[in-house]
């Protein structure tokens, strides 16, 4: 899928609803990483969804915010007392921390088993502490899951990033030397443009003129059909000459090719698509480009 | 923020309390369950702000998240879907009559009510995804339609809303 397949697919507005499975999660999440206009589409989304919430705003009742805060303390105690037993801070990964407070549950549990002495309230609170710190447990384990989660969301962006890198590596080396290309002293370019109203496509031709050579480099042109092949043509004096067939790969990629035959004259030049291995004139309906040679 | 002190719990609270509890109450559509929940999102909030990473995306959205499917959570831990199902027709009525009584600054209509304007099947889509926390599997089956038709209808109802938020 491309960026507009992504954008049209439905998927990113389910994303920022967050009604997507985890597998199509990740697929996007690294669609977002490739194209910018897909992260583009859900920032957008997603201030939409903002803006509503804000629209939505209800202020709660004005205790709640004391009693938030005591709860935020409460959790923190909770939080360090549990962890500071082993000596450790509170920045240990949760994953971690988890596997800690199993252990320590353990043995707690067989020290009250093993005293009958205990008076009733003392025993309440060790219940009161185990069951809090089973509710921990699983509150850790949610976090544990959440964060594997995440993890592989990151993951799955990591390597969306280094295919974006050797994709914009290879795009950048093109450019340039595209730019060195038309930037040489006796190349003309010529920009080809689609003949097909609604099938925006384009590929520039450039021709030294001199030394009868010529490239071309594609920028938007649909892959050719199997057994199919594009084929370059240059009009002399109203007849079309074959300037040879178009490399597959390279209108796959976009990239840019040297034009096989020699380039003698040509007042217009042209791409059609045709059988592989080309026909001896173009077939008027395939003609897909065409570029005039500047005045 | 990240430092864990008052001022920042104050922060905080003071810029995102009220949205956070306006989208909690759209999902739980009770007062004293969306107390609960919003404490329990702060509580959450506090707790994993460190591991907060800026680079996956707004915190807004991060925050907003937390809260909303700690909300859906509550709802479905209460069971109190199959409730809803059949309160379906009442419970926008009933919301906004809701939504009046404990509003003192809303001067707009928000999502709900702008979600309550769209076409009966795009405004039952972005309902059950967004407040219910219905996968798209499940609003297929829920709604009767093909999940095909469930994403085209979920890309138009955010398109509408798109444009009447202008964003």
């Amino acid at each position: 899928m491309n960026a507009q397949d992504y954008i049209s697919s439905g998927l990113l507005e389910a994303y920022v609803l967050g009604s997507l499975p985890f597998s199509e999660m990740e697929q996007v999440a690294g669609a977002m990483c490739r194209f910018p206009e897909v992260k583009q589409e859900i920032d957008s989304l997603e201030s939409m969804l903002l803006a509503a919430a804000e629209k939505d705003a209800v202020t709660p009742p004005r205790a709640l915010e004391e009693s938030i805060w005591a709860a935020i303390q409460n959790a923190l105690t909770i939080q360090q007392t549990n962890t500071s037993e082993k000596g450790s801070t509170m920045a240990i990964p949760l994953e971690e921390n988890f596997e800690r407070l199993a252990e320590k549950d353990a043995p707690k549990t067989i020290a009250l088993s093993g005293k009958t002495g205990i008076g009733n309230w003392a025993r309440a609170a060790v219940w009161v502490a185990l069951v809090g710190s089973l509710v921990g447990n699983y509150s850790l384990w949610n976090g544990r899951n959440n964060d594997k989660q995440e993890v592989a969301v990151l993951q799955q962006k990591m390597q969306g990033m280094s295919a974006d890198q050797t994709a914009l590596n290879d795009k950048i080396a093109r450019y340039t030397k595209e730019a060195e290309m038309a930037a040489q002293p006796g190349i003309q370019p010529i920009a080809m443009l689609s003949t097909q109203p609604g099938h925006p496509m384009a590929a520039t031709f450039y021709w030294n003129k001199a030394k009868h050579i010529a490239f071309v480099s594609v920028q938007k042109l649909p892959p050719a059909p199997e057994g199919m092949q594009y084929q370059l043509w240059a009009i002399v004096e109203g007849k079309p000459v074959s300037l040879g067939m178009m490399d597959n790969s390279v209108v796959a990629n976009g990239g840019m090719q040297r034009v096989p035959d020699a380039v003698m004259a040509g007042q217009i030049f042209c791409v059609s698509l045709e059988k592989e291995g080309g026909n001896p004139s173009p077939t008027a309906d395939k003609i897909y480009l065409m570029g005039k040679m500047p005045a | 923020m990240q430092s864990g002190s008052r001022e920042g719990f104050n922060y905080l609270y003071k810029n995102y309390s009220s949205v956070l509890y306006g989208v909690i109450f759209k999902v739980v559509l009770d007062e004293d369950t969306a107390q609960d929940v919003l404490q329990e999102g702060f509580v959450k909030i506090w707790n994993n702000i460190a591991q907060y990473d800026a680079t996956k995306g707004r915190i807004y959205t991060w925050i907003l998240n937390i809260c909303r499917n700690a909300a859906i959570d509550k709802l479905r831990s209460k069971g109190e879907i199959m409730k809803r199902k059949i309160q379906k027709g009442e419970h926008i009525v009933d919301n906004l009559a809701n939504t009046r009584k404990t509003e003192q600054q809303t001067d707009t209509i928000g999502l709900r009510a702008m979600v309550a304007g769209l076409k009966p099947e795009y405004e039952a889509i972005v309902d059950l995804a967004y407040y219910k926390g219905y996968t798209m599997d499940e609003i297929s089956k829920t709604l009767s339609v093909p999940l095909g038709t469930v994403k085209t209808r979920m890309r138009a109802a955010m398109q509408q809303l798109r444009q009447k938020f202008d964003v």
